[in-house]
């Protein structure tokens, strides 16, 4: 059976986002001078450099932030948003937003 | 001037008197020949164990004299209590008792403290806390950051240690506490539930399917291993029982994202969070037993240079991946510390690798069922999905991991730094390593990074350098190696003579000369006869004899051995005994023992004896020369076996003294130990003693006879016997009614001492706390006020 063609961008955007969201579903960025992270302007440059939707999180410094990365396609999107973010004037450096835990031992 | 006596009460209480002897032991005892005329020649020259073993068919040994009049003796087949009985019943002898061993600690009184195995002496790994705490238990202004999952700060044992501190877990679905970022740092618990295991939000921030599981009270456990309440009767001891915790969450249901744990550990060490208020407590030490893999990524080696330049250490456990270690121990500038058993291998489960700095108790269980017999005692909570009871972990419910081992670093990175502040983190990291122990070898292991891969022993390793850190952790001595050295130009110790049964006869002065001295010490005992005494200061030898005051008072046999100073401003300084201007007088005949110390900021500086009847001169290190060639200003100085110097001071200004209770000035291990007293209102009586410990000396005190007023001139007084605690006592409870004993002094108590971990406190019986030199404080253990 062949699916409409206008389903398949249906079906694929939770593989999509489900690979967006195992890599760098959240990054941290680093600009080059404090400025207000949270700036609308800021970030619809942001998204329109990267062609990631971005959610501003938490501040972590004056100069670096924790945004969420909403990827529109894949993995490889995802790389290819942030190395567009890198090269924005305004930032020195994305890096992924990694959880860490309390490790757990055996006894 | 100083005017000391060094007699000791003979109120020495002995020991163990019913001891049975037994043909293995080996007695020792120290000796004190009663002070008759002829003692001290006795002691000196005729070997009075000799007499002694000869009238007591007892076979003694002479051991070294610590005075003149005091002796450790030795016997075979005879216990030290029952060898001291014995000799004590003599009548040339004063006192006798048994030469112990003797430490000073510092133990608290808490119920668990038994369990923490890890901060005793006993286990090979353990990290000897109890040693350290000999020398400081911490600062109660300093605080340690925990960055964990909060605490609860309704445990009572850290309750009274925790600061406000701050929740930086950003996203409300990981936080568990229905927001964002807010100012409670308290633990709601990191626990999943069945209904969190169905929440998308939770699944897709936490990266994967959700399994139930109970809270883990984390952060609570690793808090009460920094600094869990010390010697309050309750729970544990933290290994920096008096250090503040500062507790910042950042960890919450399934972790913590670096961006929050960035944001924490800025804010703990002072750093601006923007949108967040500044943290008015700023930590030195910042603990984080917590990790994941990969590099270290540069907003985190950013932070971890940002901090140091704060002066802020960056404590991570390594983690417990049997593999490399993560992020953040794996950063530069971090102490990052591995996991050992309790014999000292490393632990299965601990990470290892280059970037281990050091490796501390991590917890293990020994049996692979039932008690668990090493994990690490600690504070928590029993509730499962909602805060219960709190409560300690124990055989049953271990707590084991480097997340245990990392706090323990941290504990004694904060006790490195109550006693020298001006640590950098750089400064800390190395002296940890370069005084950690190094690790045993159990034949049966592979050596690291080969581990055991079957059966009880899998991942478990003999640890080297370059996977499990320098050594095992040592905090006695880290907290020694972190003592300040002296500053440039301070004045210590530099030479000294001791001179025994010197003639006193018509013949001739003698003069004890001091060159380039700052503070030139006579401490003299005139064993037979008298003789008068005269002091000069001049800028040379002839110059301060020419301009001598003749000291007022004659000094007899039958007197207390008495100690001058001179420390005016002049390159010689001169105590010149007997007198040539009367060589008739028969009564002068005698016999005296000098001791000269000389104090100086110069290395060269230095005392002789000159004798004018054999016109010789005599140095420290037994050259002689003649008494008509000059001094060449070199002199042996320096030659101290030991390098006894300066190791402490305390300046105290204005203290009260009161009629609610005695002040002691107490030495510990300083071999010389010096009071300078200035009544400034009302008076004081002044008692001195030396023992083995404070009570004994405070049980033994010598009372000085003169009541010291505001009237007299400022008095100096030191002790040096063998003894480790050396103490100095004003005001007197006996005659608590006295309104003349209202007044002031000011003290000044100085240190010397071959050790480096000699220092001086002033104890406040009335206050029930004792006081260091850097500001430090300390409840005395079982006070009453």
């Amino acid at each position: 059976m062949r699916l409409p063609r206008i389903l398949f961008p249906i079906l694929t955007l939770p593989v999509a986002l489900a690979a967006c969201a195992l890599e760098p579903a959240r990054v941290m960025i680093a600009f080059r001078e404090p400025l207000d992270a949270t700036a609308p302007a800021l970030i619809a440059r942001l998204e329109n450099a990267s062609g990631a939707t971005i959610r501003y999180l938490a501040p972590v410094s004056p100069t670096l932030h924790a945004y969420s990365l909403a990827c529109p396609k894949d993995t490889a999107s995802c790389d290819a948003a942030i190395a567009a973010l890198r090269r924005d004037p305004a930032v020195a450096d994305v890096i992924v937003d990694r959880l860490r835990k309390a490790p757990a031992a055996r006894p | 001037m100083s005017r000391f006596r060094l007699s000791l009460a003979a109120a020495v209480v002995l020991a163990c008197l019913g001891a049975t002897p037994h043909p293995a032991e080996a007695g020792r005892v120290i000796v004190k020949y009663r002070h008759a005329a002829d003692t001290l020649r006795t002691a000196q020259g005729a070997d009075p164990a000799a007499r002694l073993s000869a009238r007591l068919a007892i076979g003694l040994r002479a051991g070294r004299h610590l005075d003149p009049v005091t002796q450790v003796l030795h016997a075979d087949g005879i216990s030290s209590a029952a060898l001291a009985a014995r000799l004590a019943r003599e009548a040339d002898v004063e006192y006798a008792v048994p030469d112990q061993l003797r430490t000073i600690r510092a133990l608290p009184d808490d119920p668990l403290f038994g369990q923490q195995w890890h901060l005793h002496d006993a286990q090979p790994a353990a990290i000897r806390a109890t040693s350290a705490w000999n020398v400081t238990t911490g600062a109660p202004g300093m605080a340690v950051a925990v960055l964990d999952t909060g605490v609860r700060f309704d445990h009572p044992d850290l309750a009274a240690k925790l600061l406000p501190g701050y929740d930086f877990v950003a996203d409300a679905a990981n936080a568990g506490d229905g927001d964002g970022r807010d100012a409670d740092a308290s633990d709601p618990g990191d626990f999943i539930s069945a209904a969190d295991t169905r929440d998308p939000v939770l699944q897709q921030l936490c990266g994967g399917n959700l399994s139930e599981q109970a809270s883990s009270w984390h952060g609570t456990k690793v808090a009460g291993i920094v600094a869990a309440a010390g010697n309050n009767g309750t729970g544990i001891a933290g290994t920096s029982w008096d250090v503040r915790i500062l507790p910042v969450r950042v960890l919450g249901k399934c972790g913590g994202f670096d961006s929050d744990i960035i944001a924490g550990m800025r804010w703990a060490a002072g750093l601006a969070v923007p949108g967040v208020p500044d943290n008015p407590n700023p930590a030195r030490v910042i603990n984080l037993s917590l990790g994941g893999e990969g590099a270290c990524t540069p907003p985190y080696g950013d932070a971890i240079a940002a901090l140091a330049a704060r002066g802020a250490l960056v404590v991570a456990a390594a983690g417990n991946e049997t593999g490399p270690v993560g992020v953040p121990g794996n950063c530069p500038r971090v102490l990052t510390v591995g996991g050992l058993r309790h014999i000292g291998t490393k632990v299965g489960y601990s990470s290892f690798g280059p970037e281990v700095s050091v490796s501390a108790p991590a917890g293990n269980c020994v049996n692979t069922s039932g008690a668990c017999l090493f994990g690490i005692t600690t504070t928590t909570n029993a509730g499962a999905t909602q805060p219960g009871a709190n409560a300690y972990t124990d055989a049953y419910h271990p707590a084991v991991g480097t997340s245990f081992s990392a706090p323990q670093a941290a504990g004694v990175a904060a006790l490195m730094l109550a006693v020298n502040p001006a640590l950098t983190p750089a400064d800390i990291i190395a002296r940890v390593r370069q005084t950690a122990r190094p690790f045993p070898v159990d034949p049966a292991l592979p050596a690291c990074p080969t581990v055991a891969t079957s059966g009880d022993a899998a991942g478990q390793c003999n640890c080297t350098p370059t996977t499990c850190g320098a050594g095992m952790l040592d905090a006695a001595a880290a907290v020694l190696a972190a003592l300040p050295p002296l500053p440039p130009g301070a004045m210590t110790l530099r030479d000294a003579i001791y001179l025994y049964d010197q003639p006193l006869d018509a013949r001739g002065d003698k003069i004890l000369a001091g060159v380039d001295c700052d503070v030139l010490q006579l401490v003299l005992d005139v064993t037979s006869g008298y003789t008068s005494l005269s002091m000069g200061q001049g800028h040379s030898l002839a110059n301060a004899l020419a301009t001598q005051v003749p000291y007022v008072d004659t000094i007899q046999a039958s007197d207390a051995m008495f100690a001058y100073a001179l420390y005016r401003d002049q390159p010689v300084k001169t105590f010149v005994f007997n007198d040539k201007a009367d060589p008739s007088s028969a009564a002068r005949i005698g016999t005296a023992t000098a001791f000269g110390y000389c104090y100086s900021t110069k290395p060269t500086a230095h005392v002789y004896l000159q004798r004018r009847d054999t016109c010789t001169n005599t140095y420290s290190d037994g050259r002689t020369t003649s008494c008509l060639v000059a001094d060449d200003g070199s002199g042996p100085g320096s030659g101290l076996e030991g390098s006894m110097t300066l190791r402490d001071a305390i300046y105290l200004y204005g203290q009260p003294l009161n009629a609610k209770g005695d002040k002691i000035l107490a030495g510990e291990n300083c071999d010389v130990f010096q009071l300078v007293l200035d009544v400034t209102a009302g008076y004081t009586d002044l008692a001195m003693a030396q023992a083995a410990s404070i009570d004994t000396a405070v049980a033994t005190r010598f009372a000085y006879p003169d009541r010291i007023r505001d009237a007299a001139a400022m008095f100096s007084y030191a002790l040096y016997a063998n003894q480790p605690l050396k103490a100095f006592v004003f005001g007197d409870r006996n005659n608590a009614s006295s309104p003349a004993q209202t007044g002031t002094a000011t003290v000044f108590g100085y240190c010397y001492s071959t050790r480096p971990d000699a220092r001086v406190y002033l104890r406040e019986k009335d206050s029930c706390t004792d006081r260091y030199s850097n500001g430090q404080t300390r409840s005395i253990a079982g006070c009453l006020r």
